[in-house]
């Protein structure tokens, strides 16, 4: 090494250098600097999904004809304190892909990411590229997005029912087939065990009953979570929920059971009838039914209804990448990743879900895929990205954590007590504002 | 007495913890002189523990007191820090697993210990009975998981529990599911006694094998009952046992950080947490003072629990003499109604004593044969059909496959060889400077924080110790997790090897000095042949200590580097879907760690009972 080192610089080599040539066999990554022919990708994704981007990267490679290895690390929930440790340590990956538009904004204003050229945005919704768009410069590119406002069914559960188009005519929908309970079963499972199935609920609602500019509002910690707009959206769902055998295995099994596992009371055991999440159930269902699990194939999902005189609600989720360290090959693989044939082999395998514009709808694989997709593409107006992903501080949800925590209680309070909605609507309205102050 | 004893014959100890602070002293004879000489044996143990252990607390003090930039802020981030409502609940519950887990244990396992004595039965079960201690806490949550999974189709408890609500007329939907917020940590605790319940039989069958029986007979003789000989006799000699095991216990039950995690769905998370896990998600938000100010509360009660424990480990009988002769004798086939005659351990088998001894084996093999079947169903299977399905291997080929379980495998492996070796070395140089060279530090001034060292939550040292090893640049390596590992494990060792060390006779020391030239050589000559049955257990409880590990390698390193314990939590996201896949990584990630327990666990068992390992 011929240029000067600086003290940590000087610091780490003796820190790594005395075990470094134990560990250099059996432990990679263990701090061995990376070398100049190799360029680092961390990214969200875990089992199948990552499996599916390695497929991407391989087609890059043979497609640009770059001979340089890719590392492709996984680091799942944690990815925030992977970087975050990694930069202190200042060992930078090329290029990382993050599940939240606030740790773009929020590593960009640090200073940890290389601006984009702006023409890489060009295949992307402006109301996606806002998201990654910091004091007017670009700094990711949106990958892979999830449609979070579809309810899932099986056929045989909503025949000779209309698939409701407001909200009031779900309830309706719900409390008919709790008062009638066709074959033993529940109309509804909802894996409330995670917690972000039930922010998934309240964005729908909250959008659905408030409005846009109050989401956006919220999502940039501008709005009130005390104000009328929250509260008549917890109301509303809390309708719904604390509808008389409304859930599978009733209110204290909803608690304990998990997004998958709902999927599996409705098209396995069916024990239930509805399921409300993302285009991602489809996985499952893929999973499940290639394993010859899933007796009746599912109805055509319809979106989470409309709230009186409103529009109905598109929340979306999805992983941005960006561009960390500068590397000529990291730089043409971000410009890869944002043109629609780098989709191919993630589209190929299923489960993916593409915010590029310039994808064409007939490149999905299944009609259930090209359905979802199409809502992206001309709903493109009214798509709004998941209010949990963006807000910080207190409300940051996690397993018994913020937001997740909060609605997790509400939950839990008006589906068993049943007794003062108008309370408990109070009380997390407070809890939620109380949690937004917190820093 | 059958005989005298020729050498100074040591009550039963765990892991020698408490050795250090009732010393009746090494042989004086042997000593040398030295005085600063001891500093270079003992420099690599006190640089570890001072940069992992000693700094990272008085860094957490320091945090708890002051403001970031370092104004003072009395007790601000004491009251912010109980502002949030989980932290009372984290203190409550933290203090109801340190107070009821040990009892429960300890009472169980004496249950036990005294009834697999007195069973030819005895030793399968004890195999049953033990082996969860040597399974990764993630592995026990995983089975647990299973167990209490709350579709009646896979978890065997909650179909038990709809069945007995069946009987009763009661609706199933009101019975409170075992992961529910109300049960939550009942259940957990289930899951912590099953798996330390081994270690509670181990040490009360050795504590009870070294009760002279003359004094129980001499009782009887007088005409006392069992009862009376129970609470007479018994209980009085097998106190400082008890004593010491609830504290090795109740220090252990940080641990329930790593069944938390695993086995608690998100919804009751919250219910059921405890300071580990608090202070770990405190720190996480970035809220330092508060979450310093929770360790120190945390510190606070394990210095509290653990000055009770010395008190109340103080034995006022006059300690027990062991027996000479070999250890253990072999047992003989006894007339199963009468009292034993003669010199033996007196043992009387009682029908009772085998009925509760097959319902604690059935017990204790249920949730294992549960991760062994489920890891033999295809993960669709084992998500959907419970116990039902065929046999198949497609979740192992998923596991090896479809999961960076193979390489986190070669790493843990890796991580463990290393750490065991350092460890060895480490703690075998400040051992012997502790017994055979004089140290300029008083004995006394050293155990104190050895045992702290030994009894401080990782959770609590976390994220100073992440500081400071970012600023050398090792923040989330894999260097970052041998480092800390290694202090982590250097004390309980010293304390096991110095308690070994003592019983090397002075003379053979001393005509070992007039030999050799040098102290290295009569470490190596010497002392530590002697001491090797103490190395070995040492060796293998550290290497399976790092194997197990969740918690070191989740706060201080990255996926990157991972070992298999963050990989299996990862894979733990959704449960059910992946019970397949994870019970099959609770297998492969079983097997090593028993393997190494089977193997050394004479030693182990010598070692953890006394700290004095005779040949």
């Amino acid at each position: 090494m011929t240029r000067p080192l600086s003290r940590r610089g000087f610091l780490r080599q003796i820190g790594t250098g005395a075990a470094a040539p134990l560990l250099a066999t059996t432990l990679p990554a263990a701090g061995c600097l990376a070398a100049d022919d190799t360029i680092e990708v961390v990214v969200v994704w875990s089992g199948r999904e990552l499996s599916a981007f390695r497929a991407v990267l391989d087609r890059f490679a043979e497609a640009t004809g770059h001979r340089e290895r890719i590392d492709l690390v996984s680091a799942g929930d944690a990815i925030d304190s992977l970087l975050r440790s990694r930069l202190a340590a200042g060992r930078k990956p090329h290029v990382a892909v993050l599940p939240r538009p606030g740790m773009v904004s929020a590593y960009a204003r640090a200073g940890w990411l290389r601006p984009l050229p702006p023409d890489i945005g060009d295949t992307m919704a402006p109301a996606w590229q806002r998201l990654v768009t910091v004091d007017g410069q670009l700094y990711g590119v949106w990958f892979k997005a999830a449609h979070k406002s579809l309810f899932w069914y099986r056929g045989s559960v909503l025949r000779g029912h209309r698939t409701p188009d407001t909200f009031d005519e779900l309830v309706d929908l719900v409390q008919g087939l709790a008062a009638s309970r066709a074959g033993g079963n529940a109309p509804l499972a909802i894996g409330a065990a995670d917690g972000w199935v039930l922010t998934d609920w309240f964005e729908n609602m909250l959008l659905a009953t408030a409005g846009s500019s109050e989401y956006e509002r919220l999502a940039h910690g501008e709005g009130d979570w005390r104000g009328e707009g929250v509260r008549s959206a917890l109301h509303q769902l809390a309708r719904l929920w604390s509808v008389s055998g409304a859930l599978a295995g009733g209110p204290r099994r909803a608690m304990v059971t998990q997004f998958e596992d709902s999927v599996l009371d409705v098209f396995v055991h069916r024990q239930a009838g509805m399921v409300f999440e993302g285009d991602f159930v489809a996985t499952v269902l893929d999973r499940l039914a290639r394993a010859g699990k899933v007796p009746e194939p599912p109805g055509t999902p319809f979106r989470f209804p409309r709230h009186t005189g409103g529009v109905k609600p598109l929340v979306v989720g999805g992983d941005a990448v960006v561009l960390m360290r500068e590397h000529t090959v990291a730089r043409d693989l971000v410009r890869w990743l944002s043109r629609p044939e780098a989709a191919e082999p993630w589209l190929a395998r299923g489960g993916f879900l593409s915010p590029n514009q310039r994808l064409a709808l007939s490149r999905y694989r299944s009609v259930l895929a090209r359905e979802t997709a199409r809502a992206l593409h001309t709903d493109v107006g009214a798509l709004h990205f998941d209010l949990s992903d963006q807000v910080g501080g207190g409300l940051t949800g996690g397993d018994g954590l913020g937001m997740w925590r909060i609605l997790q209680d509400f939950f839990a309070d008006v589906t068993r007590a049943r007794t003062d909605i108008p309370a408990s609507v109070t009380d997390t309205a407070d809890r939620l504002a109380a949690a937004a102050r917190r820093g | 007495m059958t005989g005298t004893p020729t050498r100074r014959d040591d009550p039963p100890r765990l892991l020698g913890e408490f050795a250090l602070l009732d010393d009746t002293g090494p042989p004086r004879v042997g000593r040398r002189p030295v005085r600063l000489a001891a500093l270079p044996w003992l420099a690599p143990a006190l640089v570890l523990l001072g940069v992992v252990v000693g700094w990272p607390i008085v860094r957490t003090v320091h945090a708890s007191l002051f403001t970031a930039d370092g104004r003072f802020a009395g007790m601000a981030h004491f009251r912010a820090a109980f502002d949030d409502p989980s932290a009372t609940t984290a203190v409550a519950n933290t203090i109801a697993w340190t107070l009821l887990v040990p009892v429960v244990v300890n009472a169980v396992g004496f249950v036990l210990a005294a009834a697999t004595r007195r069973t030819r039965s005895g030793v399968l079960g004890t195999i049953v009975l033990v082996a969860p201690m040597a399974l990764p806490l993630v592995v026990t949550g995983i089975a647990f998981r299973l167990l209490y999974d709350p579709s009646p189709r896979r978890g065997a408890a909650t179909a038990l529990a709809g069945a007995m609500a069946a009987v009763l007329g009661v609706d199933p939907a009101t019975v409170w599911p075992w992961l529910g917020p109300e049960l939550v940590t009942f259940s957990l605790m289930s899951a912590f006694v099953w798996a330390w319940v081994g270690i509670a039989v181990v040490v009360f069958r050795a504590a009870m094998d070294a009760i002279p029986h003359e004094i129980e007979d001499a009782a009887r003789a007088e005409g006392a009952t069992s009862w009376v000989v129970l609470r007479t006799v018994r209980l009085p000699m097998l106190r400082r046992t008890s004593a010491l095991l609830l504290a090795l216990i109740a220090v252990a039950t940080s641990r329930a950080f790593d069944l938390l995690l695993v086995t608690a769905p998100g919804s009751t998370r919250d219910n059921a947490t405890v300071l580990a896990l608090h202070v770990w998600q405190t720190s996480g938000r970035g809220d330092t003072g508060s979450a310093a100010a929770l360790a120190v509360v945390w510190l606070a009660i394990v210095a509290l629990g653990m000055s009770f424990v010395v008190l109340g480990a103080r034995q006022r009988w006059p300690l027990p003499v062991a027996p000479p002769g070999p250890r253990a004798a072999p047992r003989r086939w006894r007339w199963p109604y009468g009292r034993v005659e003669g010199p033996g351990d007196g043992v009387i088998k009682r029908p009772i004593s085998r009925v509760v001894v097959a319902l604690a084996t059935l017990v204790w093999a249920f949730p294992l044969t549960l991760l062994a079947v489920t890891s033999l169903h295809s993960p669709t299977d084992a998500a959907t059909e419970g116990w039902t399905a065929l046999p198949s291997v497609e979740s192992y080929r998923q596991l090896l496959t479809g999961t960076p379980m193979a390489g986190a495998l070669v790493r843990t492996l890796a991580l463990s060889l290393l750490v065991t070796v350092v460890v060895a070395v480490v703690s075998t140089l400040a051992a012997h400077a502790l017994t055979w060279l004089r140290p300029t530090v008083g004995l006394g001034l050293l155990a104190a924080p050895l045992i702290a060292a030994a009894v401080v939550p990782v959770q609590v040292v976390a994220a100073p110790v992440d500081e400071a090893l970012g600023l050398i640049g090792l923040s989330g390596t894999a260097m970052a997790l041998v480092v800390v590992h290694i202090a982590l494990g250097v004390p309980l060792s010293v304390l096991v090897l110095r308690q070994a060390f003592l019983t090397v006779p002075a003379d053979a020391v001393r005509r070992a000095r007039l030999h050799a030239g040098t102290e290295i050589e009569v470490l190596r000559g010497t002392v530590a042949p002697a001491a090797r049955p103490a190395l070995i257990a040492v060796l293998a409880l550290q290497f399976v200590q790092v194997w197990n590990d969740l918690a070191v390698a989740l706060l201080l390193g990255n996926p990157a580097v991972g070992p298999i314990g963050p990989v299996l939590l990862a894979e733990a996201r959704q449960f059910t879907t992946s019970a397949g896949v994870l019970a099959a990584g609770a297998v492969v990630a079983s097997v090593v760690p028993l393997l190494v327990v089977v193997l050394a666990r004479r030693h182990i068992i010598d070692g953890l009972v006394s700290g004095v390992v005779r040949r």
